[in-house]
């Protein structure tokens, strides 16, 4: 068996320029994701708001058990369907075939990611004592300066290695847009394959891009575990 | 079409018709698990041994095979391993029922999983159990067979079932290399229908999905709470409790 080194060169360029675009959908997903994630894993854990528990607990497992390809062939055909709707409804002149796929790509990675996440903080909150949320109220502040001061830094480093791991498999998920018509690595990969009838070598090289990519998240996130577990020796040596 | 014309007779229609497709589901899944629970257990053996060149080895498949989109490695198997066998043995895989090039691909990653899972469970072991079990008499391969290994099963289960759920779902994509499971079924019944039914087929297949991994999710659980030590522990207790009290009433 014998490999095409310059059509394999040629891709893994050409692959580079899908780089942008898997790494904006993660990034718009994760930011995004974050805040909502960690309010879904508050009303989901919480016994104040019951409907909406209700309808997130069904949400979530809805995510969770239905394959994402199924998700993603379901969601090209209802959000068109959804935002010509509410376009109808409130008289908004949005043109629905003007919407570019990577925006639907983006609105699914959002919802999947936060559902995702939330099941991460529910498992972080449990980390963190709850005595601390309390003693942040009652010392003064409101139970949003105790969330985001007290809790959500010491969560948010529990959840560090985890968060990792879902950083990654958001990355490899991406991959799955080739299905919305998003021209990311895999279906930059995908093309060339199919114009030159080289598979193997376009596809060893899409594993090489993912691989270089996880392993730099991965020491991105080393780093920052470093960093933090450093800060917090100081502050505990005061 | 839109969301508003859904009619539900077409959804219990399609969903019907994927339901024997679960077969291939099956069997991609179960040849998955056996090459998973057979090289992970090599692969958690070298990650627990001594040898370094083994445990290197063992360390670095499972980070290559956790940052390679499930995808990828499909269409690496499904065109990578024809040739190869071309090259090698001159054996003509291209005829071949695709279900097996899904099955090695989703087995290869079932590796990684199986022996960081195999790892864990075993490490969770308290080590105490196996040196009380040796200085009971127990030889080491007795000890680790008899004690430690039925624990760490035990302990293993819900993580297993994850990795079961996870595999299904990701084998969907079988369809990309024109597998025929309820994924592929749902295409082939899109293109029939030239795409008129595609809102009521989708929402049948994510149901028949999303039906299946809450089953699943359901089964496992329970195994895992008839089986944990806790509840065991329970049942003996209500009954001696039983017992005493017929002790007591006689």
């Amino acid at each position: 068996m014998t490999l095409n080194y310059e059509f394999m060169l040629e891709t893994f360029v050409e692959s580079l320029k899908g780089i942008p675009v898997t790494l904006l959908i993660t990034a718009i997903s994760l930011l995004a994701a974050l805040p909502l994630g960690f309010i879904m894993a508050l009303v989901r854990d919480g016994n104040k708001h019951k409907i909406a528990k209700a309808i997130l607990d069904v949400y979530a497992s809805f995510v969770r058990g239905v394959p994402m390809i199924v998700q993603i062939m379901l969601m090209y055909v209802l959000f068109p369907d959804i935002l010509s709707l509410i376009a109808k409804a409130l008289h908004l002149p949005i043109d629905i075939y003007g919407v570019p796929n990577i925006a639907y790509a983006i609105l699914l990675f959002v919802l999947w990611t936060t559902s995702f996440l939330s099941e991460t903080f529910r498992a972080g909150l449990h980390t963190v004592n709850k005595g601390q949320l309390e003693a942040a109220v009652s010392n003064g502040m409101t139970t949003f300066q105790g969330y985001t001061r007290i809790v959500i830094p010491q969560v948010l480093t529990n959840m560090l290695p985890v968060l990792c791991t879902n950083t990654n498999t958001l990355i490899k998920m991406t991959s799955l847009c080739f299905a919305m018509s998003v021209i990311e690595i895999t279906a930059i990969a995908k093309i060339a394959a199919g114009n030159n009838l080289c598979y193997v070598e376009a596809y060893l090289v899409t594993a090489l891009i993912y691989i270089i990519i996880c392993f730099t998240v991965e020491n991105i996130f080393k780093f920052m575990e470093r960093n933090v577990s450093k800060k917090y020796k100081r502050l505990a040596a005061g | 079409m839109n969301i508003t014309d859904v009619k539900l007779s077409y959804l219990i229609e399609y969903f019907l018709d994927f339901i024997p497709f679960l077969s291939v589901t099956l069997q991609y899944t179960l040849l998955a698990m056996a090459i998973g629970i057979v090289f992970g257990l090599l692969m958690a053996k070298g990650k627990l041994g001594k040898n370094r060149i083994l445990k290197g080895f063992a360390n670095g498949y499972t980070a290559v095979m956790r940052a390679i989109p499930s995808i990828v490695l499909l269409f690496l198997v499904y065109y990578g391993l024809p040739k190869i066998f071309m090259g090698a043995f001159a054996i003509n895989l291209t005829r071949i029922n695709k279900v097996y090039f899904v099955g090695i691909t989703l087995g290869l990653f079932n590796i990684a999983i199986m022996s960081e899972i195999m790892k864990s469970s075993y490490l969770s072991v308290d080590r105490g159990q196996y040196e009380a079990a040796v200085s009971n008499g127990l030889t080491s391969s007795q000890a680790i067979i008899r004690i430690v290994l039925p624990q760490a099963f035990r302990i293993s289960i819900p993580n297993v079932g994850n990795a079961i759920i996870t595999l299904l779902k990701e084998g969907t994509l079988g369809y990309t290399i024109g597998l025929i499971d309820s994924m592929g079924r749902a295409n082939q019944q899109n293109a029939l229908t030239f795409q008129n039914h595609i809102l009521e087929i989708y929402i049948s297949l994510a149901a028949l999905y999303w039906i299946l991994t809450i089953l699943l999710d359901r089964g496992f659980k329970a195994a895992d709470s008839k089986l944990s030590y806790s509840s065991r522990a329970k049942e003996r207790q209500t009954v001696k409790a039983g017992e005493i009290s017929k002790e007591v009433a006689a």
